[in-house]
């Protein structure tokens, strides 16, 4: 058994990270403010082309939820009982359980005014329940609406359908930009939202960057960090060169501690990833983990910002090379901007992992050297379940011992049994002949 | 009437026979938004894959927070009953049936398989298009698949076939806004589900014959008119529960009712054009009434027209499309000062608590009912 | 040497003591709910009279089972699954598999080389308490356990009960004899309902060989339930006469180890 201690220490990074979260709340609270400021959408995704708008503020409930739940678990579960009495039950998402939950309720966690949402566009990927979530705010009163689908399909790649979905997806949001320019008389920047779209691929190299060195043992940081950190620059409007650079910081800090050894856990002996989410009321299972000498080195959701990558021949992680819009074609307006962006992403989101890429989950279990996946089995939202007993399944046949555990969802505490979820957590540690190795 | 329910309960034989005596192929498909007029153009039978009551040891291996329907639609080709299944599509829907359809490719890889994308968004002006465009990449690899050519006459042809089908179901529902009505809620349902596994055709021929027989039986008395909304149903127990406590189901807002048959086919030169506009066009399901709310007003316009005094939701446990749009459902009922209830069915259908809670929806709605004064179950005046 | 195991289960407390790694003495009782810690004492003190032996005597106790921390003489606690394993080679060297389903859990314990576990996979929360639903359907219908046991296979076919929850099979049960359906025949149906549960964690991973897998628990007794569940899985279970005293004895076993 490997006894080796290693040296740890908080990473230096959280001071700027903290920054930028105050910065997004500040900027929601500011756009609740102003009349026509606020649009809630289904999915921010990877890209965000409402940097167009100077004057508007796109909001998703997932962090919002998912913040009410890690936050405060009285005011999340009267969130849910308030939408509980309106008619959702067991299987509805705990983020629009507590996000909408808390819009019935007229307040926040805080207390003050659920912020009104001026417009709303819901969106089908990755899940059903982020299709169906946009109503809520149009049931309160009748804003404008529209939707944006994100057609895929299974096979080999095929030109005619590549150019219908394009075309029609390109459609859809040049019908939204147009339709908000008129109706709320906010003007769109063509110009920022061009410049805008070199941003992200280099953030993406900064983010591989981190998930490459995660491979290293021991880990250099963990998935609580990580988890901390993804969401920063992308579901947030910020400055987009603030949010390069605080990657790029955060980037050259991980590879200082693969270079000094510093390790995410001091006794690190069994590696583990997880499929996403984690319960967010509940995060006290990693430290738990860590009694056993078992670091998360992270999910597929967690290295998101990576992109979409690939285990190479090397046994390093490389980007999937994405389609490129044809030589020589420039980028002049906004249809030739979104022509370029969804060009590009066809077949690269997030879900396509899940349903295209099937092999995606192992060659990430065999990059990050892996001895066992934790997988979550969530009742609510089909998003965060589907098709994670087939991965489980498909990684116990390569040798990565698998543990399932059941909960209601990450921003939903009832069926989360947490004193079971610590005993199945110890069977599964024994059983493979570990111990604590502090009380 | 019996024909229909002895198809129904024997659909697998039903299907084995058509293919031994047509040579032809069948096709598994999941959702109603699927186009069968194409693939019905290429010579296949459009069978549309239904959940049991079948025991289930096997899934659980493969889901986990399914609906039990789309789990039994795995269990089932786990078990061999939907052997003579020799292709499966699945469309842009509400993903357990994608999650049934994906998990049942792992098990027969060998199946021809299709994801036809219908989008999420049917009132976009370019879904039209892409609709349109998808239409005609089924239809390419159904003519690769089947060495056969799918015509304008052929597509013609389906549209015919199932355009009159859906206006012979219609009629059967129109039965039904009588005071006393010829049919019950169970036997159009047990009609309704053989009607999606059999060529239709066939259907028609059979559809016609029981209208001009039904059309002279006696009318059922008078009784408790209820309406039902929810998840799909696969079986005819609640309707039968009902009708035991004296009650009848007239009409519902389901899926596989008259969500399926309310709209037609309009003919256009560009056929497939035709064929996706009346599917973008059809009443929303729960899952894509995601933009502007239309249920809500079309559950209230088939309450009235039939008369409706109460409604039963029945929801699938797991069914989210549904659960999410419980809050605008009950909304809408609450406002109107109906009266429901609202249920939760599982893998069976929970008797005992089912025909409790029917008998209170009932209890509270006879007392104030108005009755069809004079009328006997003859459908003669009496008084 | 001297070794003792404790179970401490939901429903009863199993106690085995090993002389040289033969059985000397085994007890069982009722687990007390609130008191178990006492209970626990009590029947410690009735399987050291059993064995003839004083606490000084023993030289190791391992606890295990869902109330294993309130074994407060133990030396080293187990997982259940770790002393399923272990009791499992120690009856029966050549078994690749165990099952162990008492009143609360259900474990599949693929075995590896050795002592080692290769894989567990236990029930998920809709499968809890599959002998609890037994005897409380048991008490329900005022069967006793062993004419559960004796119930024929073809009894509770006809009017089958949930199979996808234990809680929504008692409400289907209850409805059953409402309508006056016939108490065995309740009784098979939730005892199916339970088989099918049961055959649905034994199918999730790594599916157990056919003749070399161990059935213990207090379910292991159930006739009816290892008959109906070797009808469907097409497991020639082994089961041991004491099966119910399966994780106690495996702690035993760890404990001569120590």
């Amino acid at each position: 058994m490997n006894k080796q201690r290693w040296e740890t220490r908080p990473l230096e990074i959280w001071g700027k990270a903290k920054e930028l979260r105050a910065q997004w709340q500040r900027s929601i609270n500011e756009a609740a403010e102003r009349p026509g400021a606020m649009l809630a959408h289904g999915n921010t995704g990877e890209f965000d082309w409402s940097i167009g708008f100077d004057d508007l503020t796109v909001i998703e409930d997932n962090p919002v939820g998912a913040m009410m739940a890690s936050k405060s678990d009285a005011f999340s579960r009267k969130c849910r009982l308030a939408s509980e009495v309106r008619g959702w039950g067991r299987e509805i998402c705990g983020y629009v359980q507590n996000c909408w939950g808390s819009q019935f309720l007229g307040y926040e966690m805080d207390d003050g005014a659920f912020p009104f949402r001026d417009m709303s566009i819901p969106f089908p990927d990755p899940c059903d329940q982020h299709l169906k979530r946009g109503q809520q705010c149009m049931d309160l009163s009748p804003i404008p609406r529209w939707g944006a689908d994100y057609p895929m399909y299974l096979g080999p790649l095929d030109p005619k359908r590549e150019q219908a979905f394009i075309d029609h997806t390109v459609y859809c949001y040049l019908q939204i930009i147009d339709d908000i320019e008129r109706i709320f008389d906010h003007k769109f920047d063509d110009e920022k939202m061009i410049g805008s779209l070199n941003i992200l691929p280099a953030l993406r190299e900064q983010a591989l960057r981190i998930s490459r060195l995660m491979t290293h043992t021991p880990a250099p940081i963990g998935q609580k960090e990580l988890y901390s950190f993804y969401t920063l620059g992308l579901l947030t409007k910020v400055d987009p060169k603030e949010t390069l650079d605080f990657w790029t910081s955060f980037a050259d800090e991980v590879q200082w501690r693969v270079d000094n050894h510093i390790a995410a856990v001091a006794t690190e002996r069994f590696r583990w990833m997880e499929a996403h989410p984690s319960p967010w009321n509940f995060l006290k299972y990693f430290r738990y983990m860590e009694k056993y000498g078992a670091v998360c080195i992270g999910s597929q959701y967690s290295h998101i910002i990576s992109g979409p990558i690939e285990l190479g021949e090397d046994g390093q992680f490389h980007h999937i090379q994405r389609k490129k819009p044809p030589e020589g074609q420039e980028i002049r307006t906004r249809e030739d901007a979104f022509r370029h962006i969804f060009t590009e992403a066809r077949g690269y989101r997030f879900k396509d992992d899940e349903y295209c890429r099937k092999w995606t989950i192992t060659d990430f279990a065999k990059g990050f050297h892996v001895d066992g996946a934790i997988m979550p089995l969530w009742r609510g939202g089909v998003g965060c379940t589907l098709t994670r007993k087939e991965q489980g399944l498909r990684l116990s046949e390569m040798g990565v011992h698998v543990l399932h555990y059941e909960g209601s969802q990450p921003g939903d505490r009832t069926d989360l049994d947490e004193r079971r979820f610590l005993d199945q957590l110890d069977t599964w540690m024994e059983s493979l002949g570990l111990e604590k190795l502090e009380a | 009437m019996k024909t229909f329910k002895e198809i129904l309960e024997n659909r697998h034989a039903y299907a084995k026979s058509w293919k031994a005596k047509t040579g032809r192929k069948v096709l598994g498909f999941y959702d109603t938004y699927f186009p069968e007029e194409v693939a019905y153009a290429a010579g296949l039978m459009p069978v549309r894959i239904l959940a049991e009551h079948e025991a289930d040891d096997v899934t659980d291996r493969l889901m986990y927070g399914n609906c039990y329907c789309t789990r039994d639609m795995l269990n089932q080709f786990a078990r061999g009953r939907y052997d003579y299944i020799d292709g499966l599509v699945s469309i842009e829907s509400c993903q357990w049936w994608y999650n049934a359809f994906d998990t049942t490719l792992i098990m027969f890889p060998d199946l021809f398989s299709h994801y036809l994308f219908t989008p999420d968004y049917l009132d976009a002006r370019t879904s039209k298009d892409v609709m349109r465009s998808e239409l005609s990449v089924f239809a390419e690899r159904l003519e690769e698949w089947l060495g056969t050519k799918i015509t304008d006459e052929k597509l013609d042809d389906a549209i015919n076939v199932y355009n009159k089908n859906r206006a012979l179901l219609r009629r059967i529902y129109e039965l039904r806004r009588f005071d006393t009505p010829v049919i019950l809620g169970s036997e159009t349902m047990e009609i309704m589900l053989a009607n999606q596994v059999m060529d239709k055709a066939e259907a028609n021929v059979m559809l016609e014959s029981l209208l001009s027989d039904i059309e002279k039986r006696e009318p059922y008395q008078d009784c408790v008119r209820l309406m039902l909304l929810g998840s799909e149903t696969y079986d005819v127990s609640l309707e039968r529960l009902v009708e035991s406590l004296g009650a009848n189901v007239v009409v519902d807002e389901l899926d596989n009712g008259t969500g399926c048959i309310a709209n037609d086919v309009i003919p256009l030169k560009d056929r497939l054009m035709a064929i996706g506009l009346r599917y973008l066009g059809k009443p929303h399901s729960a899952l894509k009434d995601s933009i502007w709310r239309r249920r809500q007003e079309r559950i209230f316009q088939l309450y009235e027209d039939w008369q409706a005094d109460g409604v039963i939701i029945a929801k699938q446990i797991y069914c989210h499309p549904h659960g999410t749009d419980m809050y605008a459902v009950w909304k809408l009922l609450r406002e109107r000062n109906i009266p429901y209830i609202t249920f939760e069915r599982d893998t069976t259908l929970p008797q005992e608590e089912t025909r409790l809670a029917v008998e209170g929806l009932i209890s509270q709605i006879e007392p104030g009912r108005t009755r069809i004064a004079g009328w006997s179950r003859s459908g003669a005046k009496t008084g | 040497m001297i070794t003792a195991g404790v179970d401490v289960g939901l429903m009863n407390t199993k106690i085995v003591i090993l002389r040289d790694k033969e059985v000397a003495a085994q007890r069982t009782k009722q687990s007390g709910g609130g008191g178990r810690g006492e209970t626990v004492k009590e029947i410690w003190q009735d399987a050291l009279k059993d064995a003839g032996i004083k606490p000084k005597d023993i030289s190791k106790v391992v606890a295990t089972g869902t109330g294993k921390k309130d074994v407060s003489f133990a030396d080293k606690t187990v997982v259940e699954a770790v002393a399923a394993a272990r009791a499992a080679r120690f009856l029966y060297p050549e078994s690749t598999s165990v099952v162990d389903a008492g009143a609360d859990m259900t474990h599949v314990v693929t075995l590896g080389e050795g002592n080692t576990i290769r894989e567990v996979v236990m029930n998920q929360k809709c499968m809890n308490g599959l002998g609890l639903v037994i005897e409380v359907m048991a008490d329900r219908l005022g069967l006793t356990l062993d004419e559960i046991s004796a119930l024929a296979p073809a009894q509770g076919k006809t009017n089958p009960v949930n199979d996808g929850c234990p809680v929504f099979a008692e409400l289907d049960a209850l409805g059953l004899l409402n309508i006056g359906v016939d108490r065995r025949e309740v009784a098979g149906a939730v005892t199916d309902a339970v088989v099918v549960r049961l055959s649905s964690i034994l199918n999730d991973k790594i599916r157990p060989q056919k003749d070399t897998t161990v059935f213990i628990g207090g379910l292991a007794k159930n006739l009816a339930v290892t008959e109906r569940l070797k009808e469907r899985s097409g497991i020639h279970f082994l089961i041991p006469e004491n099966a119910e005293y399966g994780g106690a004895l495996g702690a035993a076993v760890i404990a001569t180890d120590m």
